[in-house]
């Protein structure tokens, strides 16, 4: 009786229902490979495979109760002794008396002790989860997992999979198919606050793309949420509000450093109306989810001014977009990327998967607590078990924690136990084959649902939960500002050793970004190697095209007040009497209209109130600050070296500096050297940035950011906080001579080359400036320049729609 | 320790509650009686003492007095109940144990908040908040014996050896420094003399309880920041919720604590208790419905070691602080108010607004309900929104963070954004505020005018067109309440929140001026109203703009920028420049005092 309802089981949950699943093949095939030591690494491996995949429960107990290697180096039944021993001391039990018992009685024996402590562990078990079944993604966290149809670039897609139910009928589970997808996938299972619906993401084959769909648990019927050929709406996630936020590439912008699609967040209602942008990002931000608190947390990754590989740090924002700010690794190069973050409920403990930039979303499990630190080791345990990162565990690598036992997508249970897609063979058996389990943090677990052909993946439990009280909302999507406050610009590390009253100015800096990658160069520093497309001056100048706003006051007591444009990534620099760089924010910010932001001043740790015993701030008597433009930087387009730089060396300079005999060449002759770049830059520009041909072919030119001449910030910086005046116009000596008098540039000038370097040195004011372009370069452009006006147009539309609806 | 220690308590019939009074659990001690132990609970609203063995059945209970403040015990077979009575008076009572009998009792003037056993002396503590006084009894002679001159608002106290700490609840009226705090003065009981005064960090206010566990005293309160503008609500924006560390042998301040956490906080830091073993202090969170349980040996042992934050940040601005040495249970009911260790395995919480005592674990369990609870009538749920910081965003405030538990403190000021610039206000007494009218002269930025503007872009919104506009528009204390969750508790309110806090407020009284004379003007208060008429004060001073309250309530003048009725008197607004004589000023300040 027995036998046959482990049997019974197995085929239930085999998820493919092969009837050779039966404790007797198991034992057959165990006892066949057993001590074959002599055999090769690829024996071994294959064995494992193949247990793993035909045995799924019985091979992943051997596994958990005695390691991978016993079988093929020690008699069965000494490995048995041992496991019958281990879980007799689990449960409590006496050890049986194996003297007498033959090698398959011993198996049996065992096995049913596994059984009684799969029955104890899984108490606490959810009655229902869904899941899918898809190949994980591949090869990198942010790389292409959207595969769009019309993809710029990189295109990563692997169809077929399905969702499914899993139904616990006692310690067994019972796989209901919900949804097939024979060339497609279907991906991110969300769970409606009252459990009724179903959100998920589905690309129905190549030639589709994501859109967000609901289905009905109790009817199953399905409805489509997003439409729209070209872009990938996905990651769908109900919101206490009524709205449903997602990623998805409407921004219809291009990563900066591999030529493919960007994906931010936008929400819409529950029938996919008034869809609206709310993330205004650079990169990719990614899976997201919702906390107890209401807010959502979140993968960003996060490099302006520094290197793309170490800071992809979790975000927490709230629903509607609003007070979007770092929560975990903002300035650390370990843990290098967080992915699949999700609150462990009622606590301040977020359980996270722990990978590299040119890593998959799978690797190791963590524990975060904010409350322990915002980085680093600080505030971070490693799951199952639970154990502070040993030294190995701890390196800030890129491609990290590919080696061993692979995790993907957790999702807590209780305090103790949470459901986790886990390959306890990882890349032993090749690429690592994922099947759902329970868990627990001392790393006990039980393996639920497996499948031959695909990873299980995204288990998400199908019960109620309740809806956070609403946080509300003062967004005013009528107005197109926002407004920031800063505290005590003086707090904080970035500005440690700066004297009170010494900075005068915040300058506002747009970013703005690219349509679509067209040539490439290679950067490297000390934020690791990547490339970069699109690039807007020499390899190491800056990610980004930038945008110089204007400035606002800051008071002697270090408080700022002013109104900003909402719905656009900005960046501050704190500026000295001169107008020099003290300290730039390496990374940006965006409001939502009408949103009031506020922060301590820079870098503040985020663990830390407010300045408790400080006075009124200055700003607090006088009214609210707007952003003054300077004519001169050209506060209506972006900093292009041509138009605000050369005209001054055209003047000033190149009488001199023509590049005859041994002066430096200060014309602005475009080259195309570095022809990788597909931009011509000048050879002023050249000179000025000290660039150099580097790299295999000698594609790429490279500046020195170090050069004592003009230096700044390089793009492949390390992630951690630099300290004020760390380089830039206050650090260049070419300021200092222009300031003595040299060239007989004016105040006006020296300000603005002094912008120059300290924006890290750019050379294109727009992407399309000085490129070197061929038809088909330009026919992609405009491809890609028309969906983005066409996706901006719809979200302009959409917001119009959304205002007339409150009305 | 109390997640691990099961007792299965059996409850009492749940049938019979709805028509019990409704019961306010407001202090809970224990006496040994024999091999067993008694619990006995003070009810504020009946004025009963319930008496409950160690499994929580009732035993029995007696009625005292209009409504019991605090008790007291010898732990044997002396209980001290201090209770008040019709008339607003405060009287203590002397009971014995067993029987439960009042052998004699005593008047104590109007306002006492607590009575503390001062067993070296054989003295009862009685601190009176509104008199700003401590009156010592002699417990064998019964009767008052001394007095120490308190600092406004006295409220906990804390003994060791010769040695008295009282807490103020608000500071002293000190209005001109940037960030008032409140202080802890120690005394010397014997010698009636003030040994010396703590000062608490900045923006130290509204002190909820002090316990001591031989060498040190742990203070409850709010740590306000009421001079910043909105700044982060994730970290606590205007107020935190902190624990002072006072060594009481060398009488210095060992360190402020915050109790809150990152996006998690814990406002209403209220009853303490200490763990028999010392091991354990529990702070009872009202409100956030929690028990904080901090390991005493490892916050001590860090304290020792940590003195500012990484990035030199004093710690009582690191809500990390307590990190690995703090757990919160939930406690069982709303607003947990004083806590009773049992033994060192169980720790008892009264929740003043669900009516029931619980013992605290993961999971907490019933031990008694005292009556039906106070959130069974619209007041008493508005009652209990009112201190109940779930309403708010992650629980950092709640209304009594500022106006404290009972809607009437003063003395602090606040920041407030306005529409453009910011203001610097004086926290209002919410006693006596009802509707507004867009025709009273209504600040930019306040309350009223924020909800006012939400209620006209409604009517415009709705308005048909060539419908005209109506003018003046009032809005009602509830459509404020509704303003004041949004833009305050960073929450949209659900549906009844507003109406009933409406109905609380509403329900609130200023309390009697203790300068009246058995209800009447003195003869210098008498003359002072002359010089009030005479000189006109009553033109503005009307109905409309109340000076009700200013004997508790300096600072004074809208943004606090005056410490004494003697500085507004002498001001210009204050007439100064008409030719009062000293007398007349004199009277005047009299006569204000008894409003």
């Amino acid at each position: 009786m027995r036998y046959g309802l482990i049997i019974f089981a197995l085929i239930l949950i085999s998820g493919c229902g092969n009837a050779s699943l039966d404790e007797k093949k198991y034992v057959d095939a165990v006892m066949s490979v057993s001590l074959r030591s002599g055999d090769s690494s690829m024996f071994r491996t294959r064995t494992q495979d193949s247990l793993l995949n035909n045995f799924p429960v019985y091979y992943d107990w051997w596994l958990q109760d005695g390691g991978k290697h016993d079988l093929f180096t020690l008699p069965l039944r000494k490995s048995l002794a041992a496991r019958i021993k281990k879980v007799s001391e689990q449960l409590g039990t006496p050890m049986p008396d194996l003297s007498t018992k033959g090698d398959k009685e011993l198996f049996s024996t065992y096995h049913k002790l596994c059984e009684k402590r799969r029955a104890k562990r899984l108490e606490n078990m959810p009655d229902r989860i869904v899941f899918t079944k898809f190949r994980p993604f591949r090869p990198t966290v942010f790389a292409a997992t959207e595969s769009v149809s019309d993809s710029r670039g990189e295109r990563n897609f692997l169809g077929g999979g399905r969702m499914s139910i899993l139904k616990m009928r006692g310690i067994w589970g019972h796989e209901q198919l919900l949804l097939q997808a024979d060339s497609g996938i279907i991906r991110d299972p969300d769970i409606d606050f009252d459990a009724r619906k179903l959100l998920f993401a589905w690309k129905k084959g190549a030639g589709d793309d994501y859109h967000l769909y609901e289905m009905d648990l109790y009817t199953q019927a399905i409805k489509q949420i997003s439409k729209g050929a070209g872009y990938a709406d996905y990651e769908g996630r109900y919101l206490p509000d009524g709205n449903i936020l997602f990623a998805s590439t409407r921004a219809a912008t291009s990563l900066g450093d591999i030529p493919t699609e960007v994906s931010n967040f936008f929400v819409c209602d529950r029938n996919g109306n008034y869809m609206r942008r709310i993330g205004f990002d650079q990169g990719h931000t990614i899976s997201p989810s919702v906390m107890d608190d209401g807010r959502v947390i979140y993968t960003r990754s996060d490099h302006n001014d520094r290197g793309n590989i170490f800071a992809n740090p979790l975000f927490v924002m709230n629903g509607d977009g609003t007070s979007q700010q770092a929560f975990f690794s903002m300035t650390d190069r370990f843990p290098t990327t967080l992915v699949h973050a999700r609150q462990i409920p009622t606590t301040n403990r977020i359980l996270t998967i722990l990978t590299g930039y040119h890593s998959p979303q799978h690797g190791k499990l963590a524990i975060i607590n904010p409350e322990g630190g915002r980085g680093g080791e600080d505030g971070l345990m490693m799951v199952a078990p639970l154990r502070k990162p040993g030294d190995t565990e701890k390196l800030p690598v890129d491609i990290y924690g590919q080696y061993g036992e692979q995790f993907q997508y957790p999702f807590p249970i209780d305090r103790e136990s949470f459901l986790v897609s886990y390959s306890p063979l990882g890349y032993d058996t090749g690429e690592p084959k994922f099947a759902i389990y329970w868990m627990n943090m001392e790393g006990e677990r039980e393996l639920l649902v497996s499948d031959r052909r695909y990873s299980c993946n995204q288990p998400v439990i199908i019960g109620s939960r309740p809806k956070p009280r609403l946080r509300a909302s003062h967004i005013d999507f009528s107005k197109e500002t926002g407004r920031y406050m800063i505290q005590n610009i003086y707090a904080g590390s970035s500005m440690t050793g700066v004297k009170r009253g010494s900075v005068k100015k915040l300058r506002i800096v747009e970013l703005m970004f690219r349509n679509t990658g067209i040539g490439k160069q290679t950067v490297s520093g000390p934020g690791g190697s990547s490339q970069v497309t699109t690039p807007v001056g020499v390899a190491g100048t800056g990610w980004d095209v930038k945008r110089i706003l204007g400035h606002v006051d800051v008071m002697p007591d270090g408080s700022a007040h002013f109104e900003a444009p909402a719905r656009t990534p900005l960046y501050f620099q704190a500026l000295d009497t001169m107008g020099q760089v003290i300290a730039t924010m390496r990374s940006w910010a965006t409001l939502q209209p009408g949103e009031s932001r506020s922060c301590v001043g820079c870098h503040e740790s985020h663990n830390t109130t407010p300045l408790t015993a400080s006075a009124i701030p200055q700003i607090a008597s006088r009214p609210i600050d707007s952003i003054t433009p300077v004519p001169h930087l050209m506060p209506e387009k972006g900093f292009s070296y041509i138009e605000n730089i050369q005209p001054i060396l055209d003047r000033n300079c190149v009488r001199c500096h023509n590049g005859a005999g041994n002066t430096p060449n200060l014309l602005g002759t475009l080259t195309t050297k570095g022809e990788a770049s597909k931009r011509r830059v000048s050879e002023s520009y050249i000179t000025l940035t000290h660039a150099q041909l580097r790299h295999k072919n000698k594609e790429t030119l490279t500046g020195n950011e170090y050069h004592p001449d003009v230096n700044w910030i390089g793009s492949m910086t390390d992630p951690m906080p630099l300290k004020p005046y760390t380089a830039g116009s206050a650090s260049s000596k070419l300021i200092r001579r222009l300031r003595e008098g040299h060239g007989k540039l004016d105040k006006k000038q020296i300000e603005t080359i002094a912008a120059w370097i300290d924006l890290g040195a750019p050379f294109a004011g727009s992407y399309t400036e000085a490129n070197n372009w061929n038809s088909s370069d330009i026919r992609k452009w405009d491809y890609y320049s028309h969906k983005r006006h066409v996706a901006e147009d719809e979200d302009k539309r959409n917001v119009e729609a959304y205002v007339n609806s409150l009305r | 320790m109390l997640g691990k220690y099961i007792n299965i308590i059996v409850i009492s019939s749940l049938a019979l509650l709805s028509c019990r009074p409704v019961g306010i659990p407001s202090s809970i001690v224990s006496l040994t009686d024999g091999d067993d132990k008694v619990i006995l609970s003070g009810d504020r609203q009946s004025g009963k003492v319930w008496q409950m063995n160690q499994r929580g059945w009732k035993t029995g209970s007696t009625f005292i007095c209009n409504s019991i403040t605090d008790i007291a015990t010898n732990g044997k077979d002396r209980v001290w109940v201090l209770g008040k009575e019709d008339n607003g008076e405060s009287r203590l009572y002397e009971l014995s144990y067993p029987g439960m009998k009042t052998i004699q009792s005593l008047t104590v003037g109007k306002g006492a908040a607590s009575v503390t056993y001062d067993k070296a002396d054989d003295r009862l503590w009685v601190a009176c908040r509104d008199l700003r006084r401590l009156w010592e009894i002699d417990i064998m002679r019964w009767s008052v014996v001394g007095k120490l001159d308190m600092p406004r608002e006295a409220s906990a106290v804390a003994i060791r050896d010769s040695l008295l700490y009282v807490a103020g609840r608000v500071p002293e009226t000190t209005s001109k420094q940037e960030l008032p705090a409140t202080s802890v003065y120690a005394f010397d009981k014997r010698r009636s003399a003030l040994r010396k005064t703590i000062k608490l960090p900045k923006g130290s206010v509204l002190t909820g309880d002090m316990v001591a566990d031989g060498r040190y005293a742990y203070l409850t309160h709010v740590l306000s920041r009421y001079t910043v503008p909105v700044i982060r609500p994730e970290y606590g924006w205007i107020a935190s919720s902190a624990l002072s560390i006072i060594d009481m042998d060398s009488m210095k301040l060992i360190a402020t604590v915050l109790l809150d956490s990152p996006a998690k906080g814990a406002a209403g830091g209220s009853g303490m208790a200490v763990s028999p073993d010392g091991k354990e202090l529990a702070v009872a969170l009202s409100g956030v419905n929690s028990v904080m349980i901090i390991d005493l040996e490892g916050l001590h042992a860090k304290l020792k070691s940590h003195h500012k934050t990484a990035d030199g940040r004093p710690i009582h601005e690191d809500l990390g602080f307590l990190y690995g040495l703090r757990k919160r249970y939930p406690s069982g009911g709303k607003g947990p108010g004083t806590l009773l260790y049992l033994n060192e395995h169980t720790l008892l919480a009264t929740n003043l607004y669900s009516g029931n005592i619980t013992v605290i674990s993961d999971s907490p369990r019933r031990f008694r309900q005292v009556g039906r609870a106070m959130t069974s009538t619209e007041q008493g749920r508005g009652e209990a929104y009112f201190s109940d910081a779930t309403l708010s965003y992650q629980g950092w405030l709640s209304c009594a963070t500022c106006h404290g538990t009972d809607g009437r403190s003063d003395a602090l000021t606040h920041i407030y954004p306005g529409d453009s610039i910011f203001g610097r206000f004086l926290t209002p007494s919410l006693a006596g505020t009802t509707y507004r009218s867009s025709q009273d002269g209504i600040r930019n930025g306040s309350l009223a005018y924020r909800a006012m503007r939400e209620k006209q872009n409604r009517i415009k919104a709705s308005r048909r067109r060539g419908e005209p506009e109506v003018l003046p528009i009032e809005v009602t204390l509830e459509e404020m309440c509704t303003e004041a969750i949004r833009s305050q508790l960073f929450t949209e309110p659900q549906a009844g929140e507003a109406r009933a806090l409406a109905s609380y407020i509403a329900s609130l009284e200023h309390p009697r001026s203790p300068y009246l004379k058995n209800g009447r003007l003195s003869t210098r208060a008498a003359a002072g109203l002359s010089v009030f008429e005479n000189l006109g004060c009553a033109s503005c001073h009307n109905d409309e703009k109340p000076l009700i309250g200013l004997w508790k309530s300096a600072p004074y003048m809208h943004d606090g920028r005056m410490t004494t009725l003697e500085e507004v008197i002498n001001s210009r607004h204050g007439m100064g420049d008409t030719k009062l004589t000293a007398a007349q000023k004199r009277d005047l300040k009299e006569y204000l005092l008894t409003l």
